[in-house]
């Protein structure tokens, strides 16, 4: 195992890498911390312990990173990436330009046929690479650097973040062909929040329908399909009160909207016009919900909204609104502040007062 | 990131913390001195049962107000009044949106990308609806098909929205443009049927089906009229398919 790490690149068959994988997979199962909380489980990075931590640095597969990035960025070279990400990186950081984030996707998945085939040889060694680096411990290590203040130390520290950096491409390229990748062995791209920004928006938007897939179906058997009956002229006031009876659970089975006295199945359509109805809705200004930025576009609650007595229980059925419409992939005309968007991930909004 | 929030003036103050708004006023009216204010450019937040000193500017809490920069004063902390007045509405818009998407899902994405996951691309480009459009009964060589097409250029830009509500049920375009419009069946992409109706005919639509029943007309003009009166007429009501 701790041989000669560079014989194993040079071999026609990948089956000593795969097994170097399988050992290190072994390794942390064994020595993994254990997690309690069932439900959290598949969200949280996964915890190194300290023996790990020194097992690994005892084992120390330095060599073979070297060589593993080598090869990457040979496969680079040969594929023609290397000119292309740096477009790429030029386009997709020009801070969230619309454009080139949409050309850099479609640029990338041009590449996915030539680079997969070659790429997928080193799978083994890449994901053996995340298993050692991509994962957190609560022991401090010399020579690692914090990443984020809620990770804490990252085992692979900057080389880890390095490595994603320079391989952006090559990483997306090899997620498009095995989307299930970001289930297995490479999870740690979507888990450490350092790694996110490496990834392109498809690639993320596909993991996350595959996320609320999963969760849709899984509610669907225990309540059944979310079935809503709505009379037209009334849609807003029918959504609100036959959704504040449900439970957030429920509320993830599939979607059957009825419009009273009207015919029609719902194989979608009548879904598509039920939110279309209610992401206009939410911004009458008789609900005083919202209120309009300057520009008229974009939208964030209005500080009077309290004058609607129930405006709270509003609120909160806007946004199971817009949940639902992001987690079925309807798509709702509806724009809201950036300051709401930062909310809603989670993120610390800046209130930069006097730019 | 705070320009794209409303900018309050301190006269909403008023609406929703008269008390407030008075000592607002009072130090606008009054010397500092006079009233014996001592101010700095922060103020104290109470957030879940937390109080916090924020600072109104970089070390804020250690840069007295003084009566020439006290009009400054007065519009910082009602800014941060005022949004920090919505944060109530905020954590219950977010309690509802959590109940649908965990949190841990949706902070993968940049709020750009949120933009578009919720509202999908904004503009609508005839040219990919045209590359991605099947005809049924028409050839794409079709004079009508030509006229049809030389309006859709035509029209201004709430008009293709309210055209793509016509025929789709939604003013917006799917995420990676018409390639993945969504029909009842999946992607369903754009496509016009000729219509058995006599000629000079309103036009129909199938939301389900992304599809537009398109009769002959005598000519562009012709047809022209019949589409606009069919988006403007047709926005709102549901096309049984």
């Amino acid at each position: 195992m701790n041989g000669t790490p560079s014989s194993a690149v040079t071999l026609s068959t990948n089956s000593t890498e795969l097994r170097l994988l399988r050992v290190l997979q072994t390794l942390h199962s064994l020595c993994a911390i254990p997690n309690d909380d069932q439900s959290k489980r598949n969200d949280e990075i996964p915890k190194a312990s300290k023996e790990l931590v020194t097992l690994l640095q005892g084992i120390n597969l330095d060599a073979l990173w070297q060589q593993l990035n080598a090869c990457l960025s040979t496969v680079s070279v040969l594929e023609g990436v290397t000119k292309l990400s740096v477009d790429d990186e030029v386009k997709s950081n020009g801070e969230d330009d619309e454009d080139g984030d949409e050309n850099g996707g479609r640029g990338g998945k041009k590449l996915q046929n030539s680079v997969a085939g070659l790429l997928s040889r080193f799978l083994p060694t890449i994901e053996a690479f995340f298993v050692v680096n991509a994962c957190v411990t609560d022991c401090d290590n010399k020579g690692v650097k914090r990443t984020d203040n809620s990770d804490g130390n990252l085992v692979g520290g900057e080389s880890f973040l390095k490595f994603i950096a320079t391989n952006k491409v090559l990483l997306n390229a090899l997620l498009r062909s095995s989307p299930t990748l970001l289930d297995k062995g490479l999870r740690a791209m979507v888990q450490i929040p350092g790694c996110r920004s490496f990834l392109d928006f498809d690639v993320k938007r596909h993991w996350f329908k595959q996320q609320v897939r999963k969760l849709r179906s899984q509610a669907s058997r225990r309540h059944g399909n979310l079935r809503l009956t709505i009379r037209r002229q009334y849609v807003f006031g029918d959504a609100y009160r036959q959704l504040s009876m449900r439970t957030a659970d429920e509320l993830r089975g599939r979607l059957h909207i009825t419009f009273a006295n009207e015919e029609g199945v719902d194989a979608g359509g009548l879904s598509r016009e039920f939110f279309g109805i209610l992401a206009k809705e939410m911004f009458n200004p008789n609900y005083a919900l919202f209120t309009s930025t300057e520009d008229g576009c974009t939208f964030q609650p209005n500080p009077h909204s309290s004058i609607n007595r129930e405006h709270l229980d509003y609120f909160r059925f806007v946004g199971r609104i817009v949940g639902k419409a992001v987690a079925d992939g309807f798509l709702l005309d509806a724009h809201f502040t950036r300051s709401l968007y930062k909310h809603m991930l989670g993120m610390k909004v800046s209130f930069n007062l006097c730019s | 990131m705070f320009s794209s929030v409303i900018q309050p003036t301190y006269h909403d103050m008023q609406a929703i913390d008269p008390d407030y708004y008075k000592n607002l006023k009072m130090i606008l009216d009054y010397n500092l001195e006079d009233i014996g204010l001592d101010l700095t450019f922060s103020t104290v937040t109470h957030w879940f049962g937390r109080s916090q000193t924020v600072d109104l500017m970089p070390n804020g809490r250690n840069i007295p107000v003084t009566d020439a920069d006290k009009e400054k004063y007065v519009s910082l902390v009602c800014q941060h009044r005022m949004t920090t007045a919505i944060e109530k509405q905020i954590k219950a818009y977010l309690d509802g949106f959590y109940d649908l998407v965990k949190p841990s899902l949706i902070s993968i994405f940049t709020p750009k990308e949120l933009e578009l996951l919720i509202s999908g691309m904004p503009d609508i480009d005839i040219m990919d609806l045209k590359k991605n459009t099947e005809y049924h009964g028409y050839r794409a060589a079709d004079k009508e098909i030509a006229w049809f097409w030389n309006i859709m250029f035509t029209l201004s830009k709430s008009e293709k929205a309210a055209f793509l509500q016509f025929v789709t049920g939604s003013s917006k375009v799917p995420l990676n443009g018409f390639s993945e419009l969504q029909g009842m069946r999946g992607t369903q992409k754009f496509s016009i049927h000729k219509a058995t109706g006599s000629v000079g005919a309103l036009m129909s639509a199938h939301t389900c089906f992304n599809s537009l029943d398109l009769p002959s007309y005598k000519n562009e003009d012709e047809m022209k009229d019949k589409l606009l009166y069919a988006i403007k007429e047709g926005a709102g009501s549901f096309q049984f398919s």
